[in-house]
């Protein structure tokens, strides 16, 4: 009756029909179906990124049972901060490193022990270590990490440390909880250590060794000059042998 | 009473003004977390420092590993959540002449925001009994949507 009166008073209208043509309200089963994909949905969505991100952050060191922690440095080789060898040496070497890189981790894993104890523990040269941020944000970390160890005279074991804990690149293995755990296992004043790693102590030196590397058009690391000879990449302990004699023949 | 009642259905997408407050309700608070989550997602990709006063520790919980998922700022799927959510309110109360938006719309809201709730108390718990450190950024983004599946409820509910 009411449709009837509206439709002869011309109130119903266009909109009116439209609304009337509307499909029957969807059944009950199919509106629980939707609900129950809803629900199912986001659940498994969310379990799905808390899964995902613990496996993902699985490449860091979590604890300290699967910490390898190196050989502590004995006083064969004078170091001074990030300078490993005699001030006066005759010959420099200057290792440009990212933390984080593959090959700088064999180059100071597999050769440069053996570099050290012919040339840098006899005093004949000195490593200058310049560490730079070529991968992320773990690389920045851990470079000024290793500046803070250097307060407390560690800058090398902490190297070492570095080195003998990569876990893939930027997966947590340098995360600052994992920088920490190191600077304990290493027995260093941890408060000091924490605070100048959380206050960003270092953050300008990372960046001032990015723009020397770039200035020294620098693109990939490990590059090693010794003297005046570049090595880019990683090569063998002979390579760096010959370039070291030669650098020194030509000093003296 | 009955001409009354049509003309509340004939109106564009047939909102009441329950409806018009929670719908819009949504849409400040879909808009307000995309802003937060930008945010954090700029000082992510960017390595800036959160600007947070002395507020809890920013900093510590923006640059944790549990801040990106898969190299993935955890913060953009935030921005991403508030964005679909806002498009969901545009459907809504957009015009609607198939009936769609007001059948599914509103599962469609409790379903993103169930998520967010979820993911966001995660989250939470991370930060204080992991992390120990409050985000007071990562708070307000996990009260917002909060609110929004509180109000994807009152929906329900209607």
């Amino acid at each position: 009756m009411a449709r009837e009166a509206r439709r002869q008073r011309g109130l119903g209208g266009p909109r009116r029909r439209r609304e009337q043509r509307r499909p029957p309200r969807l059944s009950r089963r199919l509106r629980s179906l939707g609900w129950l994909v809803a629900v199912v949905v986001a659940v498994a969505a969310v379990a799905g990124l808390i899964v995902l991100g613990t496996l993902t952050r699985g490449g860091g060191v979590d604890d300290n049972t699967s910490l390898v922690v190196p050989t502590p440095r004995g006083p064969e080789t004078p170091s001074q901060g990030s300078i490993l060898g005699s001030a006066n040496a005759p010959l420099t070497i200057v290792e440009y490193s990212d933390f984080q890189c593959p090959f700088c981790g064999e180059l100071a894993q597999e050769i440069m022990p053996q570099l050290e104890k012919d040339y840098l523990a006899t005093g004949k040269a000195k490593l200058v270590f310049k560490y730079v941020r070529f991968l992320g944000d773990e690389s920045q970390w851990a470079a000024e990490a290793a500046d803070c160890a250097g307060e407390q005279g560690k800058f090398w074991d902490y190297h070492d440390m570095l080195f003998a804990n990569q876990r893939g690149e930027n997966k947590g293995a340098f995360s600052k909880d994992n920088l920490k755990r190191f600077a304990a296992a290493l027995n260093l004043d941890t408060t000091a250590f924490n605070a100048c790693l959380d206050e960003g102590r270092y953050t300008g030196k990372v960046a001032e060794n990015n723009n020397e590397a770039r200035t020294r058009g620098i693109n990939s690391t490990p590059t090693v000059f010794v003297g005046q000879t570049s090595i880019v990449g990683l090569k063998s302990y002979e390579a760096f042998k010959t370039a070291i004699e030669e650098e020194l023949a030509r000093a003296r | 009473m009955r001409r009354a009642k049509a003309q509340v259905l004939a109106r564009p997408g047939g909102l009441s003004t329950g409806g018009r407050l929670r719908w819009g309700g949504l849409s400040v608070l879909a808009v307000a977390g995309m802003g937060v989550a930008a945010y954090l997602t700029y000082t992510h990709w960017a390595d800036k420092p959160v600007a947070c006063g002395n507020l809890g520790d920013c900093n510590l919980v923006q640059t944790s590993e549990y801040s990106a998922i898969a190299g993935v700022p955890v913060a953009l799927l935030g921005f991403l959540l508030c964005a679909a959510l806002l498009g969901v309110v545009v459907w809504r109360v957009g015009p609607d002449r198939s009936g769609m938006a007001a059948e599914w719309a509103p599962v469609a809201v409790f379903s993103m925001t169930l998520m967010g709730v979820a993911y966001a108390a995660y989250l939470t718990y991370v930060e204080l009994f992991v992390l120990e450190a409050i985000c007071i950024y990562c708070v307000a983004l996990a009260s917002i949507i909060t609110a929004s599946w509180l109000i994807s409820l009152a929906e329900l509910f209607a």
